[in-house]
């Protein structure tokens, strides 16, 4: 193995040998500015058109939060406060379990406040806060049993705010809230176009690599 | 024979058809997610087990030829439902669901590294791989760098890629073994680990591949047959359940008010409260942001292209165009799963978000959401024994492709050139069984998700193989010293990523502890890992001035990349 300098068969993606190599390498180029533009050009895109948007429940928190702070809140300001927590309670395995146990004990402390008799009971929270009026209501009662508790304090946590707003604040955007065959866009992009753009490049380069190399008449060996 | 298996398959669906008489008999059963023994998925489980042991017994191996690439006699479709059957794991079939049930888009970025990368297997790699014409990953290595070294380098690297990658199918055979036969996870493990070891020193690659097909089939209608029930029972579009499931993802995003008649198996309310965080990319809410989406699906990506096993496949096809049309093939089969796999996490959300449901193990929501959903035990056990054959279809082919590394790579290619035939065998099953003892040992660990474990694998084989692989073929200049300089680069990254993650689960703290485990994460090492191994490589074959023999050059050039001989 000697005459390592001999230049004539030197392979380089960027510097092809004339002809099929040529043709070649241009083709997978070509074919992966694609695949990298899909890919991660669409990310990109997400993360320059969304901005952090709160959900209407931090709103609604946010809204009642000095009130309850100061303990000058109204009942009506009381129920908007207690449901807005039961609405991020329901958010069930996104909520860590510390969060949760802050979530719940601010809850319990506040619907005792109005219900007779200071009760824990869920038929009489769900009444006090008067969930049948509710979109969610059937839902948000049959949360109540597993998000009520024995609230160690009467003092609610200065932590709130900063637990409703890492779970009720979410990136959105055009490309998210357009809709395409019911799905958000961006999700039916990522998890169903993609994969179709990858097949499509798959197949796309088998055949035009097949129709170079017979052009070029260039035989695939048989190892 | 015939009159066996076919007496065997009646006597099954006898069994079969008892037992669910009996189910229906006793009446309605109190949903019990987990801890019973589950007759009927258990009998389907069985019936598809020695299925396959008899598929393996017939289409058994009869010399090394058959055993590594099975003869090369497969054709794309073929090959392609064998690539699909392969790489369709535990980690496909339970793991992305899972990772999307916790992490909501985030897991989207499994689905996308898991499919994308075979973008750049297809355009960088396969049929170039079929024209040089090798065995083994290893063997490419050792030829391509004219180096002894490296080739038992590569195999045992090869070796450890398909020990890692094997982790997270025992754990998920484990998790299926446990759910069907209501035992504790650590006796599942050992259960489905020696039937798996079994079959795979039964038959071989050529029953690998036979089995591979029928592995193709069981796990795609078993994961296919639920989705159409689901959508329907709960009103959703249901003849495209991958097209159906978007207006469920929607209605997490914006909340589902509880319909009357419409609960999960418990009872709750089949209804949530607006859930955005799953939906949205990089949300907070998850703990994961654009970075980490980025640096798992780069990872994964350049993984696939590395991984020993998924290019052994491209040897067992008879010509470099076949490779690239069973890589068409694989991906349209595999997408096939990919495309369905969200729905399994968008309904495992929807009926287990109320707390009665509890804690569910999100690597088996895939089962828990057909189960929540009340779908006859048939069908969930099918759905689970779907699983089980992902797994064994995966680790089958990964316990001959480290057997392959042992016997071929390691004893014969390296420490016993003389060996018969008859040792090399002896050697391929002795390196089979010592495998699956590893690998078993420590799924009994429990160390991460499913879909992490695996894509530990996928950046191992991202910072060492894939830059070998990538340079060998297309820089002629990249030469011994190159290669040596890019596999201690890219195996010290990931033996730093690596240690890091084993420390903290050893409850260690290391220095930078915070720093590694963000930018160094097991799951996405590759991300940096192979850049800098890429660079090595270069750097290092600069230095010592590119002398690739021109023998190697010249095969390279003419038989590789099609260049006219000019002697």
């Amino acid at each position: 193995m000697t005459d390592t300098n001999d230049t004539r068969y030197n392979i380089n993606f960027f510097r092809p040998i004339k002809g099929i190599a040529r043709d070649s390498n241009r083709t997978i180029t070509l074919f992966i500015v694609i695949w990298f533009l899909a890919v991660f050009g669409f990310q990109f895109l997400l993360i320059a058109t969304n901005k952090m948007t709160p959900e209407e429940t931090l709103l609604t928190f946010n809204e009642v939060w000095p009130g309850i702070q100061s303990g000058d809140a109204s009942p009506a300001e009381q129920q908007a406060f207690s449901k807005s927590l039961l609405m991020v309670l329901g958010k069930n395995i996104a909520v860590a379990e510390a969060d949760k146990a802050l979530l719940k004990e601010a809850l319990s402390a506040t619907v005792m406040k109005l219900t007779p008799g200071q009760s824990l009971e869920p038929a009489a929270v769900a009444m006090a806060l008067e969930l049948e009026k509710e979109k969610f209501g059937q839902i948000m009662t049959e949360l109540l049993p597993h998000s009520l508790v024995q609230p160690a304090s009467a003092g609610i946590s200065d932590g709130l705010p900063a637990v409703m707003e890492k779970y009720c604040t979410h990136p959105r955007g055009p490309l998210t809230d357009f809709k395409f065959l019911g799905f958000p866009f961006h999700y039916w992009y990522t998890g169903q176009l993609l994969l179709i753009i990858f097949v499509l490049l798959c197949l796309a380069y088998a055949l035009r690599i097949e129709k170079l190399y017979q052009k070029n008449n260039f035989i695939e060996e048989h190892n | 024979m015939k009159n066996t298996i076919s007496r065997l398959i009646t006597s099954a669906f006898t069994l079969l058809a008892a037992s669910n008489a009996f189910a229906a008999e006793s009446g309605a059963q109190a949903t019990q997610l987990e801890g019973s023994f589950k007759l009927i998925p258990g009998i389907i489980l069985i019936i598809i087990l020695i299925t396959f042991v008899m598929v393996g017994i017939f289409h058994r191996a009869k010399d090394t030829q058959s055993y590594w690439a099975a003869g090369r006699k497969i054709s794309p479709i073929g090959s392609g439902m064998a690539i699909a059957s392969n790489w369709m794991s535990a980690a496909s079939f339970l793991g992305m669901a899972a990772i999307m049930y916790g992490a909501g888009y985030h897991g989207l970025s499994y689905v996308v590294g898991w499919t994308g990368g075979y973008v750049l297997l297809m355009v960088l790699m396969a049929s170039q791989v079929r024209r040089y014409g090798k065995y083994t990953a290893a063997d490419f290595i050792g030829d391509r760098y004219y180096s002894k070294g490296l080739r038992g380098v590569g195999a045992i690297l090869a070796l450890l890629i398909s020990l890692s990658y094997c982790v997270g199918q025992f754990a998920g055979i484990g998790l299926m073994f446990k759910w069907i036969l209501g035992i504790d996870y650590g006796t599942a493990v050992i259960v489905g680990s020696s039937v798996v070891l079994l079959y795979t020193l039964i038959s071989g690659m050529m029953g690998v591949t036979k089995n591979m097909q029928i592995q193709y089939v069981v796990i795609i209608v078993s994961f296919m047959i639920p989705m159409f029930l689901i959508c329907y029972k709960y009103g959703y579009f249901f003849f495209l359940p991958q097209v159906g499931y978007g207006q469920a993802v929607t209605d997490i995003v914006n909340g589902l008010p509880a319909k009357e008649g419409l609960t999960n198996a418990l009872g709750n309310s089949a209804g949530i409260l607006p859930s955005p965080e799953f939906a949205m990319p990089f949300d907070p809410a998850t703990g994961q942001n654009s970075f980490q989406w980025m640096a798992i699906c780069f990872s994964l990506m350049i993984g696939t292209a590395g991984l020993p096993h998924v290019i052994q496949r491209f040897y067992v096809v008879p010509r470099a165009r076949d490779a690239r049309l069973s890589v068409v093939w694989g991906l349209f089969f595999i997408c096939l799963l990919y495309w369905s796999a969200p729905l399994y996490s968008t309904f495992g959300k929807i009926l287990s978000a109320n707390p009665e449901v509890g804690a569910l193990n999100k690597d088996a929501i895939v089962v828990y959401a057909a189960q929540l959903a009340e779908l006859h035990p048939v069908i969930v056990g099918f759905l689970a024994a779907g699983a089980v054959s992902a797994a064994f279809s995966t680790v089958s082919g990964l316990l001959v492709a480290g057997a392959s590394a042992i016997s071929h790579d390691l004893y014969y290619k390296t420490l016993n050139p003389d060996a018969s035939e008859k040792t090399q065998m002896l050697m391929a099953r002795v390196g089979t069984i010592l495998m699956a003892v590893i690998v078993a040992s420590i799924a009994l660990l429990k160390l991460a998700l499913i879909a992490q474990l695996v894509a530990t694998a996928f950046s191992l084989a991202g910072c060492t193989i894939f830059p070998l692989f990538v340079l060998g073929i297309w820089w002629s200049g990249s030469n011994r010293a190159g290669a040596w300089s890019g596999v201690c680069v890219g195996g010290g990254i990931s033996l730093i990523a690596i240690s890091y993650f084993v420390a903290s689960k050893l409850g260690i703290t290391m220095p930078l502890q915070d720093f590694v485990s963000v930018y160094l994460n097991p799951w996405y090492f590759a991300w940096i890992g192979a850049p800098l191994a890429i660079l090595a490589n270069i750097i290092g074959s600069l230095v010592t001035g590119c002398d690739t023999p021109i023998e190697i050059k010249k095969f390279l050039a003419t038989q590789v990349h099609g260049v006219k001989d000019q002697d």
